[in-house]
């Protein structure tokens, strides 16, 4: 099979050239969208980078990248997570009359197949498919960490193809706060064992230290009123399933864990070794919760470097 | 106006059945995709504003066809009391775990059939597969526009006008009918047609369809191998003893081992 | 020369006879076109319930009160021409009306203060200023009855023409107060009485339209125009005066949701006064009043000339269902049945898994089962409720009885009654249809259930559906487990704890089961009752589906009922139901009285003090 793989994405998505990598014996090239240092792909092993300094729209996008991958021949194309690219690739992947796969978690190269494996059934199954021909792949770079292979990278600047179809007649900021906590891959979970409305902070310290929503007991959102209603976790609030559910201060009822059962990793901090929570968790911490979060936000801090 | 809408008889992936350690694609029961729901609301009150018909359209991925079929018009029946005119449900064999491709194909190829089309409408993505790609593919195929992740929706003319929500943005565009538009959870509330309205809905007509019926052959890009569910089971793990950091590390040192912190 | 005080008094007297005349055959008329039957022994039935109101409640009493004074007063008016001369007849006449008298002055406080209350009301619920008029003017209106009769009896004792002169004038214009405002209610009532809670109108029968008989396009649910209630509904908005007993028991009126009973009953009765029977109701009554009721009953219970509210509540929740007009909580109860066949939105198979650990079989393992037990949704899911299903296993398994239940497994669902209440009728006689046939094809013959809904639907709502129900005995575990004590079967022994009972709305007020519960715990304890129990018991809030969703408030109903059931002192309150259990227990966290009060079934007293 002959393949040539083509990363596409700005200079912060370089963890797809992870994936890329195990295509072994391919030349790896990157569309990079912005600017970025040239020289820092080619440390892992990027040989040619198109640049793309302008930005245009999905549809365009879509129309240059299909324009790109026929030029070069590319029969693995791999690009980020983002609602841009939800968009344009899959249009590109149509005009290609190729196969996109998402949530993408590892490739074999096996003879004249690809054997790839990815997140799918609502995130309740690992699917492993085999494709033959050109694919598209996408995934998010964080899962990925390319080793070094340095070369130099020749760098050309990419002409983007513009049609302009759809009109942007405003742009506007997202106000704040505004979560869609059903969606979220990490949820930090607040109850009644915070006593304050103030000492939520602390919660919402670690939530940023993880990059997480936070989420809250019924008490907290519906009596209390210390967090707006879009928080509320359980059988009468939303349904979650992260990846990881840390829930704070929460005895664990019923009604609570109706809304969290699915959730891949449930971590319980409480300081009542007796709370219904610890008989539903992965890891439980027994401890007051005002000595633990500021210890755990700060242990945090230090591994992710944040 | 006629509007076109995409429906997916999705897997049911709350009520997954598993034998043998493999997810049993053909024992779990579909479901009409959540996110569907809210385009089909959509289509409804288009029609409502501006009058026309709703059009649904939808094409089965799972099988056994045989069982499935009655499986599916039972679904499509409540998409019809919801307020859609008509459905056409394309199965056949050959559709059976294809790809994407395959299936904008055979939605593009119904969509041209159905000849006089304003607006074409589908979900941002679907509850099993959560790939999003068939909207902006069906658009592709069909050389009309896309919008995507609407959340609000305005017809002026023949324009369509709607706001998107990205990821730090809330975009308003526009742009010319006929035009593919896919949208959010937040665009509607989709009204839950009550029993009765099901029932009544046997009058409206589901066109049932196959590749040999719309002149088409496809072949399969690829082929999905196994599909095994994710444990969920609780370790049950306790951390009573031990000072506050000690706690901590143990804690951290656990959720970097599960894959779920990864140390810069 | 005729004495002209004597002619004036026959003149009046003459009048008074026309207005009698024309109370009575209004009442006839009326009940004639109210479709009640009209026999000798539903009058005497009717009768009773009346005389035995005055044991439901101080309102009960009142409205008796008035009814005798009204009737005694009319007696008095007509025989006036033979005893007006005899000075003992007033004596006697006087001593007879007394106690009644009292009885009207206690009518006529209780009705200031249902004025003061509704000023109040109608200030919290915004109500036009229309509204507030028409209110004041129909309460003032009943008011004046009640001081009229009053002084009709009260001068009696005064014997003399001039007085017997104003005694016929203030009659004669009692009278017709009467004939136009106290007819209808009373015929109602005499329509009504006998109408269970649970009785709502079923606006079809699903079977029709499977088996073809009628088209589903043809049948509506819910109520688009007052024209489309049945005629007891309508009689009962007519028979509304703003006695105010629904509003004083409303759960909802009592934590500040939008709704008082009283008032939607009488926009409507306004609706169809002005703009006439084609009128929508939905113009004068908003969703979330719909939403507020928790189909406790209270109000129906309460009011003391029959009004319905629930059943019309729930026509105009049908109405709204129809038209899709639900939130996302609503909504995914219905999605959550359809998709899941259960409330909880979890995945049915494996639901009763963790029972065959405890060694229960399901109805295929064994055949020859004499009880079906039915677990529920709560007892299927709700980690807290399978304790209370697992305290009755293990209860039975003492009395040796657990090879003679067993349990649908996979195949039980919802039984309806959440789809029913929400106002899903069509979504509810499916679920019934498809339960019967599995009853049906089990040999099902006795169900046991821990939950007072199942209880109350499989016992009245499902034999509507399908006659077959009917030989099919249901009981709720608090009935069976009396039977196991009374009998010997299982011992109990007696602690010294003292409890207090909550009954639920649909065991004790819907099906008047309230004296199991109270046989069980004076055999384990010490009972201290709280002021509002058996069929006058005040809801936890969970009931008519509002377990599921939320409505705006001032206070939940939750921590009202506990803030009751405290005041007793009792160190446990028992509950029969596990939604109500659940609600009590949350209110208990949530105010933080954990350790003060255990919240626990029936079956969990009696497990704590088996005696083996
Ligand atoms: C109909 C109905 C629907 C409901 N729906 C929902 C729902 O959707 N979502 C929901 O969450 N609830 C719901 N509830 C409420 C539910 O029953 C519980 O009351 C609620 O979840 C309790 O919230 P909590 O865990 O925050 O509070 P609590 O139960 O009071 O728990 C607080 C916990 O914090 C711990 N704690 C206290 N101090 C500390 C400290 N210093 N450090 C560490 N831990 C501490 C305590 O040990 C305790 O376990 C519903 C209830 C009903 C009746
Ligand atoms: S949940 Fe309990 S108290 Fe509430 S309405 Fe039902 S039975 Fe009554």
């Amino acid at each position: 099979m002959a393949m040539g793989v083509l990363v596409v994405g700005s200079i912060g998505d370089i963890g797809l050239v992870g994936l890329a990598q195990r295509f072994r014996g391919q030349d790896v090239h990157y569309l990079l969208t912005g600017q970025g240092d040239v020289v820092q792909l080619g440390r892992y092993g990027v040989s040619r980078v198109y640049q793309l300094t302008t930005g245009i729209d999905e549809y365009s996008f879509s129309e240059t990248l299909t324009d790109l991958v026929n030029r070069g021949s590319y029969s693995i194309i791999i690009t980020p997570v983002n609602r841009f690219y939800r968009t344009a690739v899959p249009m590109a992947a149509q005009r290609l009359s190729a196969p996109l796969l998402t949530d993408v978690i590892d490739v074999k190269p096996i003879d004249n197949e690809l054997e790839v494996v990815l997140n799918s059934f609502g995130n309740r199954a690992q699917v492993t498919v085999k494709v033959t021909g050109r694919v598209l792949l996408m995934a998010p770079p964080a899962r990925f960490k390319p080793s070094e292979n340095p070369v130099n990278a020749s760098i050309e600047p990419l002409q983007p193809r513009v049609v302009n179809v759809v009109k942007v007649v405003s742009t506007e900021g997202k106000a704040k706060g505004g979560v869609r906590i059903e969606d979220a891959e990490l949820i930090v979970a607040v109850g009644r064992g915070f006593r304050r409305r103030e000492d939520l902070k602390l919660a919402f310290e670690l939530a940023e230290v993880l990059g997480a929503e936070v989420g809250c007991s019924r008490p907290i959102a519906a009596d209390l009123k210390w967090l707006s209603e879009d928080h509320w976790i359980g059988l009468s609030g939303r349904r979650v399933r992260p990846r990881l559910y840390i829930a704070i201060g929460i005895s664990g009822q019923p009604q609570h864990l109706a809304g969290m059962m699915e959730s891949r990793t449930v971590v319980v901090i409480n300081n009542d070794p007796n709370a219904p929570f610890f008989r539903n968790c992965d890891y439980g911490v027994v401890e007051d919760l005002y000595s633990f979060i500021p210890v755990l936000t700060r242990r945090l801090r230090d591994i992710l470097k944040r | 106006m006629d509007v076109v809408v995409l429906v997916k008889l999705a897997l049911d992936t709350g009520q997954l059945r598993v034998s043998e350690g493999k997810v049993d694609v053909e024992s779990t029961p579909l479901k009409v995709s959540d996110i569907d729901r809210n385009a089909v609301e959509e289509a409804v009150r288009v029609r409502e504003r501006v009058g026309g018909l709703v059009h649904v359209v939808s094409i089965l991925k799972y099988g056994p066809i045989q069982r499935r079929l009655q499986e599916a018009e039972g679904l499509l029946r409540e998409v019809l009391a919801m307020g859609a005119d008509d459905a056409y449900l394309v199965a056949d064999e050959a559709l059976i775990g294809s790809d994407q491709s395959v299936t904008a194909k055979v939605i593009a190829s119904i969509i041209r059939r159905l000849g006089k089309y304003d607006l074409v409408i589908a979900g941002e993505a679907t509850v099993d597969g959560y790939t999003g790609q068939v909207g902006p593919r069906v658009a592709a195929e069909l050389g009309i526009p896309v919008v995507t992740y609407v959340r609000e929706l305005r017809i002026e003319g023949s324009r369509v006008v709607a706001k998107r929500d990205l990821e730090d943005a809330v975009q308003t565009v526009e742009t010319p009918l006929p035009a593919l538009v896919t949208v959010t959870r937040e665009i509607n509330t989709p009204r839950i047609p009550t029993l009765l309205q099901i029932r009544a809905a046997v009058r409206k007509p589901i066109g049932k369809l196959t590749l040999a019926d719309l002149g088409l052959t496809l072949k399969p890009t690829i082929k999905v191998e196994s599909a095994v569910p994710m444990q969920v089971k609780r370790r049950g793990v306790v951390i009573r003893e031990g000072t506050v950091d000690e706690k901590a590390d143990r804690l951290v040192q656990a959720l970097i081992q599960e894959g779920l912190l990864t140390p810069r | 020369m005729i004495n002209q005080g004597l002619l004036l008094a026959y003149i009046l007297y003459a009048a008074n006879v026309g207005l009698i005349v024309l109370i009575i055959t209004r009442l006839v008329k009326e009940a004639l076109g109210s479709g009640a039957p009209i026999s000798v022994n539903r009058f005497t039935r009717f009768i009773t319930h009346e005389v035995k109101s005055i044991r439901k409640s101080v309102v009960g009493a009142m409205h008796l009160a008035i009814l005798g004074a009204v009737s005694l007063s009319i007696l008095y008016t007509l025989i006036y021409p033979w005893v007006y001369r005899s000075q003992l007849a007033h004596y006697i006449m006087f001593g007879v009306a007394s106690p009644l008298i009292v009885g009207l002055i206690g009518a006529f406080a209780w009705r200031v203060q249902v004025l003061a209350r509704s000023l109040r009301v109608h200030g919290k619920l915004n109500v036009s200023g229309e509204f507030r008029g028409r209110s004041i003017r129909l309460q003032g209106v009943l008011m004046g009855v009640i001081a009229l009769t009053a002084t009709t009896l009260a001068t009696s004792i005064l014997p003399g023409l001039l007085y017997l002169n104003v005694k016929l004038t203030v009659a004669a214009v009692d009278y017709m107060l009467v004939a136009i405002f106290y007819v209808r209610p009373e015929v109602n009532l005499y329509a009504d009485f006998d109408r269970a809670l649970h009785d709502i109108r079923m606006p079809f029968n699903i079977k029709d339209v499977i088996e073809g008989r009628v088209d589903a396009s043809q049948v509506s649910m819910g109520v688009s125009r007052l024209s489309e209630l049945d005629r007891y509904e309508t009689l009962s908005l007519d028979a509304c005066v703003e006695i105010g007993a629904c509003e004083e028991s409303c759960p909802a009126t009592v934590a500040g949701r939008p709704l008082s009973p009283r008032v939607l009953v009488r926009k409507l009765a306004m609706l169809k006064g002005t703009t006439g029977p084609g009128s929508n109701p939905l113009d004068v009554v908003s969703d979330d009043e719909l939403w507020a009721c928790t189909t406790c009953g209270a109000c129906t219970y309460n009011c003391p000339v029959g009004v319905r509210h629930v059943d019309i509540i729930i026509d105009l929740r049908r109405r709204l269902v129809e038209l899709g007009r639900l939130d996302q909580k609503k909504s995914n109860l219905l999605l959550n049945l359809s998709q899941y066949g259960n409330t909880m939105g979890t995945p049915n198979y494996g639901r009763h898994e963790w029972l065959r650990e405890l060694g229960v079989k399901t109805v295929e393992e064994n055949p020859n089962f004499q009880y079906l037990l039915w677990v529920g949704c709560m007892g299927s899911f709700d980690s807290r409720a399978r304790e209370i299903v697992k305290a009755l296993i293990e209860v039975l398994r003492e009395a040796g009885l657990l090879d003679e239940i067993a349990v649908l497994g996979d195949e039980e669902t919802c039984c309806g009654d959440p789809a029913r209440r929400l106002g899903e009728e069509g979504r509810f006689q499916e679920i019934a249809l498809r339960n019967i046939e599995l009853f049906r094809k089990y040999g099902v013959r006795r169900i046991i259930t821990i939950c007072p809904h199942g209880y109350n639907t499989f016992k009245n709502d499902y034999a509507k559906v399908d006659p077959w129900m009917r030989g099919v005995e249901v009981y709720h575990h608090v009935e069976f487990l009396r039977g196991l004590v009374e009998k010997g079967v299982v011992k109990v022994s007696m602690g010294n704890i003292v409890f207090t009972i909550h009954d639920p709305c649909y065991l004790a007020r819907y099906n008047g089961v309230v004296e199991p519960q109270r046989v069980l715990i004076s055999r384990i304890g010490k009972l201290r009752e709280v002021r509002y129990h058996g069929a006058q018991t005040f809801c936890c809030g969970a009931g008519g589906a509002n377990y599921w969703y939320d409505v705006p408030e001032e206070r939940r109903i939750s921590h009202i009922r506990l803030g009751q059931l405290m005041e007793t002192g009792a160190q446990a309150i028992v509950t029969l139901c596990p939604f109500c259990n659940a609600m009590l227990n949350d209110a208990a966290r949530v105010k933080g009285v954990e350790g003060k009060v255990k919240v626990i079934d029936i079956a969990e007293v009696i497990r704590a003090h088996l005696r083996s």
